[in-house]
C-alpha cells in the first residue's frame, strides 16, 4: 500500500516537474524570436493600405498584390529585412497603378 | 473687331477640341474600320471576323480545316443540353427569346434604361433563369454559363452585330468602355489600343495581333490545344493578366461596359459562333 501511495507521489511530481521545465523551454523559445521591427510594421501597415486603396480604384497591378504577399509571408516569419523589401515595391507599384488610370488616354483618335 | 475676332477664334477651338474628345459611337467605328483598311487594303471588311487569323493564309487554311469538323463538338452538344433542359416549371430558355433565341445574340449587349446599366447576353440567360425560379450561374463559370452560351450563340450565327446606343445613359456606359480601352493598365503599362489600335496586323512574340472591329463577333471561343473555353469577358480577364494588371470581375460593371463598347465596333459584322482560336 504504502509503495503504491509512493509511486503516486513519484508520478505526481515527476509530472510537475515536467510541466515547469516545459514551460521554461518554451518560454525560452519564444522570447528567443525575434520581432517584428517598428519599422517593418509601419511599412507592411503602410503597403496594406496602399494596395487596399488601389483595389478600390480598379488599380492594382499583380505585382503589387504578390510583392504584399511576399511582405506578408515575411512577417510571419519576422523578417524585418524582407517585410521591408517587399512592402517597398508593394506600396510604390500600388502608387504607379493609381496614378496610371488617371493618366492620358492612348491613341483615342 | 479685333476682340471678336479673337473670341470667336477661342470658341471656334473650343468646340473644335470638345467635337474631338467626344466622337460619336459611330465616327469611332468608321474611324477604327478605316484605319485598319488604309494599313491593310487588301484584307476585306468581312474577314475582319477572323482577327489575327486574316494577316496569315496559312494559319486562317489550319483554321478552317480544323473547322470543318470541330473538336469541340461535343461541348457545344454539352451547351445544348442545357439549353433545351427544361426548367422546374416545363419552360425553356427558348421560350425567353424571340424567335426562339434565333438570331439575338447580335443585339447584345444593350442599354437598358429601365435598369441603367449595360445587359450582356450572359446577363439575359441569367434572367431567364431567374424569371422561372433557377438560380442563376457564375458568369465566370465555364461549365455552365460557359457552355450555355458557347450553344445560344451558335442559334445566332451568321446575324450582324447590331449594337445600338442610344440616350445619355446608352452614351455614358459606352464612353465608360472606350476610357477602359483606350487607358493604360499594369505594370507592362499597356492599353488594348496599345495592341490592337496601335500595332494593329504586327506580331508580338508569335503572334499577329487582330484588328479591334470584328474582335467581338465570335464568342465564346475554344482556345489552344485542350479547347480551353473562353467568353469574350474571361478573354478580357486574360489580357489584363497578361499585362500584369489584377482583372475585373467577370460580369461586373466595368467589363460589360467594355464589352459594349467593344461589341458596338463590330457593328455589320456576321457573328462567328463557335470557333476555334490559338
Amino acid at each position: 500500500m504504502n509503495s503504491c501511495r509512493i509511486a503516486i507521489r513519484l508520478l505526481v511530481w515527476s509530472g510537475l516537474v515536467m510541466g515547469v521545465a516545459g514551460h521554461g523551454a518554451r518560454a525560452a523559445e519564444s522570447s528567443s524570436k525575434p520581432i517584428l521591427s517598428a519599422e517593418a510594421t509601419e511599412a507592411l501597415a503602410r503597403a496594406e493600405s496602399g494596395v487596399a486603396l488601389a483595389i478600390a480604384k480598379k488599380a492594382l497591378w499583380t505585382t503589387a498584390a504578390s510583392a504584399l504577399a511576399q511582405a506578408q509571408e515575411a512577417a510571419k516569419q519576422q523578417d524585418n529585412a524582407a517585410v521591408m523589401k517587399y512592402a517597398a515595391v508593394a506600396t510604390e507599384q500600388a502608387s504607379l497603378g493609381m496614378a496610371q488610370v488617371d493618366g492620358p488616354l492612348t491613341s483615342q483618335h | 473687331m479685333k476682340q471678336t475676332t479673337w473670341m470667336l477664334t477661342c470658341l471656334g477651338m473650343l468646340a473644335f477640341s470638345a467635337d474631338a474628345l467626344s466622337l460619336s459611337p459611330e465616327q469611332e467605328r468608321l474611324n477604327r474600320v478605316q484605319a485598319v483598311q488604309q494599313k491593310y487594303p487588301d484584307i476585306k471588311f468581312e474577314d475582319y471576323v477572323y482577327g489575327a487569323l486574316a494577316f496569315s493564309p496559312d494559319a486562317k487554311a489550319q483554321y478552317e480545316n480544323m473547322m470543318a469538323f470541330p473538336p469541340f463538338e461535343s461541348e457545344i452538344d454539352k451547351g445544348r443540353q442545357l439549353w433545351e433542359t427544361p426548367f422546374n416549371n416545363g419552360k425553356r430558355y427558348a421560350d425567353c427569346f424571340p424567335g426562339g433565341g434565333r438570331n439575338v445574340a447580335g443585339n447584345y449587349p444593350y442599354y437598358d434604361e429601365a435598369m441603367k446599366k449595360v445587359v450582356t447576353f450572359e446577363m439575359a440567360l441569367n434572367q431567364c433563369r431567374a424569371n422561372n425560379g433557377e438560380a442563376p450561374y457564375k458568369q465566370a463559370d465555364m461549365n455552365t454559363m460557359g457552355l450555355l452560351t458557347a450553344y445560344a450563340r451558335t442559334l445566332s450565327d451568321g446575324m450582324l452585330m447590331n449594337i445600338k446606343v442610344k440616350g445619355s445613359g446608352a452614351l455614358a456606359a459606352f464612353e465608360s468602355g472606350r476610357r477602359f480601352f483606350y487607358q493604360r493598365r499594369g505594370q507592362l503599362n499597356f492599353s488594348c489600343a496599345s495592341c490592337h489600335v496601335d500595332h494593329v496586323g504586327e506580331i508580338l512574340r508569335t503572334e499577329y495581333l487582330s484588328m479591334l472591329p470584328g474582335q467581338a463577333t465570335h464568342w465564346p471561343a475554344f482556345r489552344g490545344g485542350d479547347y480551353a473555353l473562353f467568353t469574350l469577358q474571361r478573354r478580357y480577364s486574360a489580357c489584363n493578366q497578361l499585362v500584369r494588371a489584377v482583372p475585373m470581375e467577370i460580369g461586373g460593371e466595368e467589363y460589360n461596359n467594355l464589352e459594349y463598347f467593344h461589341s458596338y465596333l463590330s457593328n455589320g459584322l456576321p457573328l462567328k459562333s463557335s470557333v476555334f482560336r490559338k
